[in-house]
């Protein structure tokens, strides 16, 4: 197991290396220069060769690309060009806030899923499994950003039960995280009922049922165990989701997350930021990844990691 | 149905219970503190530092002109008046030298006193910081201290800690107009100095009515009364700037009552003026507009040029994309600034003879044009959708070409750009403001490429000339040829900007130069 995450690790090293070699070369091939944003109504060519050597910018791409690694290695990615705030320190700031939506946002879809796909699931057929299918699809179909809205007007403006924007108090994250977690959790129930219908069909669960298992131990121990395989797929690639900031859900409730930051940053062409966002998400998807790969083993001792990952 | 309420309000107990685990950070100003007239204002987060020298945003003046003042300042019917001086400054006979006094026992918010270091101090630095350099460039000495050749301003004379004169290269009439501008902010030398980069981010010091306390990206600014102003102290005890992106939480905030004071969004004027918030919404005039720039080396011929300003409908557009909140332009120059002819009618819209024009310059057939819109104005972007549509009726084809900010000013500045909307307000109330776009030196850094033997002419004789009589006609031969004879603009409406202000709040005013005064401002709660 430890080679394996070992491995993994080495590997996350290529990715990042990978996925900034190619944000790199997009920011320089894509309009925007960062200068001439800089000077605006100034920006002619004499004081924008200035400006871009102050910056550096005017150091050979190949050199500038190298510099970038050097230093981000030491987990240094530079000052951002319009702020002239160091980025690891933003990106911590910003980290924090997102983790505190993700983590809200992922409590509740993960809840209203897995409970929602289980009560679809044993009632199969029924009214209750029809109205919860026929919800979870309206989550999955409804815009993040109208969501979003609703529940500002209707908990926030009319019935005043949480703020309508701001991070500051636990409470400020209860409707952005509801608004951001309302399609996750639509995407979980549906896949909780289908890989519990999947389940329940087996030997072991008819073998468990006829040895006079409660009802709860059948459900829990026997199904939901054995059904958490895609669950907790799809659940972490969420997570990695919802890591990675969601720029719309940021905006509206007016949360500085690392989504509004990395749009920012792009409108800007703030090319330590943009570095910095991009190698901080590529990070928390393989993460993520690498943690969803080690927990199969823990759930199913059938998978051998080891042996799967050769 | 019970059951269902029982679920919901588990759901959200337990979301809420989440919510404290993963919270915990900072703590947002909620307002009104006990005892405390505070004012809170949603804006948008400049992102930048607070400094105008360093960014020209008007976001950012909104919340410096409380707390950064300048020697001069614009009235709102458009005169200039002496704020840190105890007078109009004094020109020489020549007009080239000017001489200023500054107010005795003004102090800074860290307590230095205001001298005429200072004042060269701030000029120097807005020269070092190049963005709005050329706002300087009259003064004598400006290019050798601009290119480093020189250590210091020549042109800017220090007599004593109160008295200063600075002269010019060449006579400059609109020089004093410039010194009111949000660039031109007097900063003290030694803190500014020592802040380095942090200026405008945890540090700024002025000497308005408010200092500054703090400054959180994505949060917050706060700035609070300074009791030793040297004017009329300040009737408010702190200003809030709420840093909020969405236009619609916005207005949802200042619904709730967390925000006193919300700039509107021109596409939410209808919404709100329609509804319960009528009574609430406050206008003014901004001296300027959008127009449509037209690159001289892509449309060679006039002809063409003055048939994409005739297949503009400014009527129709003011009436169904502006809401009735912007007036048809008749020129470049709008209403309230020297040169603004009232005789001339709103520029024509006449598909038949913008036919005629394409036909005449070799397009009998219908032509292709691409205008660019930088996504950042939504105006811009409606503007340019419906002279689309608009342009069909004269044979011209449109193809929108929407970019980012980056893209917009890269495009710009490479001179990339075809034709492009975009709008343009004065820094100062002189005609030579407005026309900065389109001045000789400017044009090839703005992609339009025009030259005009008698337009430059008459922009160097109107800054030379002190008669508003004769400016007066000087400039309204420079809109003509502008915007009647060679068309490498189309300008098509000047518009109002509006705010929601709660009924308790009175006092606020905005100079002709879109400044902000809070100096005045009472909450009556």
């Amino acid at each position: 197991m430890a080679q394996y995450i070992l491995r993994r690790i080495a590997q996350t090293f290529l990715v990042l290396i990978g996925i900034t070699l190619i944000t790199f070369i997009l920011l320089n091939v894509v309009p925007g220069d960062p200068v001439a944003l800089m000077l605006e109504k100034r920006a002619d060519a004499e004081s924008m060769a200035k400006v871009r050597h102050e910056l550096g910018l005017d150091v050979p791409l190949h050199l500038q690309y190298f510099n970038f690694i050097k230093n981000a290695i030491r987990m240094d990615f530079g000052k951002s060009y319009f702020t002239h705030k160091n980025v690891t320190e933003v990106l911590l700031k910003s980290f924090g806030i997102t983790l505190r939506l993700a983590g809200t946002s992922f409590f509740f879809a993960v809840l209203l899923g897995i409970s929602g796909g289980i009560t679809a699931a044993i009632n199969r057929g029924k009214k209750r499994d029809s109205i919860i299918m026929m919800l979870s699809m309206a989550g999955i179909s409804a815009p993040v950003f109208w969501v979003a809205i609703i529940l500002q007007i209707v908990f926030g403006l009319k019935l005043d039960w949480f703020p309508i924007s701001g991070y500051g108090t636990p409470i400020s994250f209860v409707l952005p995280g509801i608004a951001l977690g309302t399609r996750y959790a639509a995407s979980i129930a549906r896949i909780t009922r289908t890989s519990m219908l999947d389940v329940v069909k087996q030997d072991y669960i008819r073998t468990a049922r006829a040895k006079g298992a409660s009802k709860a131990l059948v459900l829990f121990k026997h199904a939901l165990k054995n059904a958490l395989i895609p669950i907790i797929t799809m659940m972490g690639t969420q997570l990695g989701n919802m890591l990675a900031g969601s720029m719309l859900v940021e905006t509206i409730f007016s949360i500085p997350g690392i989504g509004k930051l990395m749009v920012d940053s792009m409108g800007s062409r703030d090319i330590p930021l943009i570095q910095g966002t991009v190698v901080y998400i590529a990070a928390v998807f393989v993460f993520i990844n690498l943690i969803v790969d080690v927990s199969y083993a823990f759930i199913d001792p059938r998978i051998r990691i080891g042996q799967g990952a050769k | 149905m019970k059951q269902t309420k029982k679920i919901v309000a588990l759901i959200m107990g337990l979301t809420l219970f989440t919510g404290s685990l993963f919270a915990g950070g900072s703590q947002q100003n909620s307002g009104q503190s006990s005892g405390k007239k505070v004012l809170t204002i949603a804006s948008q987060d400049p992102q930048v530092p607070l400094d105008m020298q360093l960014n020209t945003y008007s976001l950012i003046s909104r919340i410096t002109d409380s707390t950064s003042e300048t020697l001069l300042y614009g009235t709102a019917d458009g005169g200039i008046k002496p704020l840190l001086l105890t007078g109009m400054p004094t020109a020489s006979a020549d007009g080239l030298t000017f001489s200023f006094e500054l107010k005795k026992g003004v102090t800074f918010h860290n307590g230095a006193p205001l001298t005429s270091k200072d004042v060269k101090y701030s000029y120097e630095r807005l020269i070092k910081k190049i963005k709005m350099a050329s706002l300087l460039e009259q003064v004598a000495g400006y290019q050798a201290f601009a290119d480093g050749k020189a250590a210091d301003l020549s042109g800017f004379k220090i007599i004593d800690d109160l008295h200063f004169s600075i002269t010019l290269s060449e006579t400059y009439t609109p020089f004093v107009s410039v010194l009111s501008t949000a660039y031109c902010a007097i900063y003290p030398a030694e803190a500014c100095e020592a802040a380095g980069d942090e200026w405008g981010l945890s540090v700024l010091y002025g000497t308005g009515p408010f200092k500054f306390v703090r400054y959180v990206m994505g949060e917050e600014a706060v700035i609070e009364k300074y009791p030793a102003y040297h004017g009329s102290p300040a009737k408010i005890d702190e200003i809030v700037y709420k840093f909020i992106p969405s236009a619609n939480t916005q207005v949802l905030e200042y619904e709730k009552g967390n925000v006193d004071i919300v700039y509107l969004d021109t596409t939410l004027y209808p919404t709100y003026a329609n509804g319960p918030l009528k009574g609430e919404i406050q206008d003014y005039p901004r001296v300027g507009g959008w127009f449509m720039s037209m690159n001289v080396k892509k449309i060679a011929d006039v002809r063409i040029r003055q048939a994409i300003s005739l297949s503009i409908d400014r009527e129709a557009i003011c009436k169904g994309i502006m809401y009735g909140t912007a007036k048809p332009a008749t020129g470049f120059i709008p209403a309230g600034l020297i040169g603004y002819n009232d005789k001339l009618p709103v520029l024509e819209y006449n598909p038949t003879k913008a036919k005629q024009l394409l036909a005449d310059a070799g397009y009998p057939n219908g032509y292709d044009l691409t205008v660019a819109i930088n996504t950042r104005y939504t105006a811009g972007v409606a503007l340019a959708t419906a002279f689309q549509a608009q342009a069909k009726a004269s044979g011209i084809n449109v193809t929108i070409n929407s970019m980012d900010s980056a893209g917009w000013t890269d495009m710009r500045s490479s001179g990339a750009l075809v034709t492009g909307f975009g709008n343009w307000y004065v820094d100062y109330n002189d005609p030579d403001s407005m026309l900065y776009p389109v001045k000789d030196s400017r044009t090839d850094l703005s992609s339009t490429f025009w030259h005009n033997a008698e337009f430059k002419s008459l922009m160097e004789q109107g800054v030379k000339t002190s008669d508003t009589a004769a400016r007066q006609k000087i400039y309204e031969r420079a809109n003509e040829i502008l915007s009647r004879e060679e068309y490498p603009v189309a300008m098509v409406y000047n518009e109002m900007s509006f705010y929601l202000q709660k009924p308790y709040v009175s006092g606020y005013s905005m100079g002709a130069d879109g400044r902000f005064s809070f100096a005045d401002t009472v909450i009556n709660k």
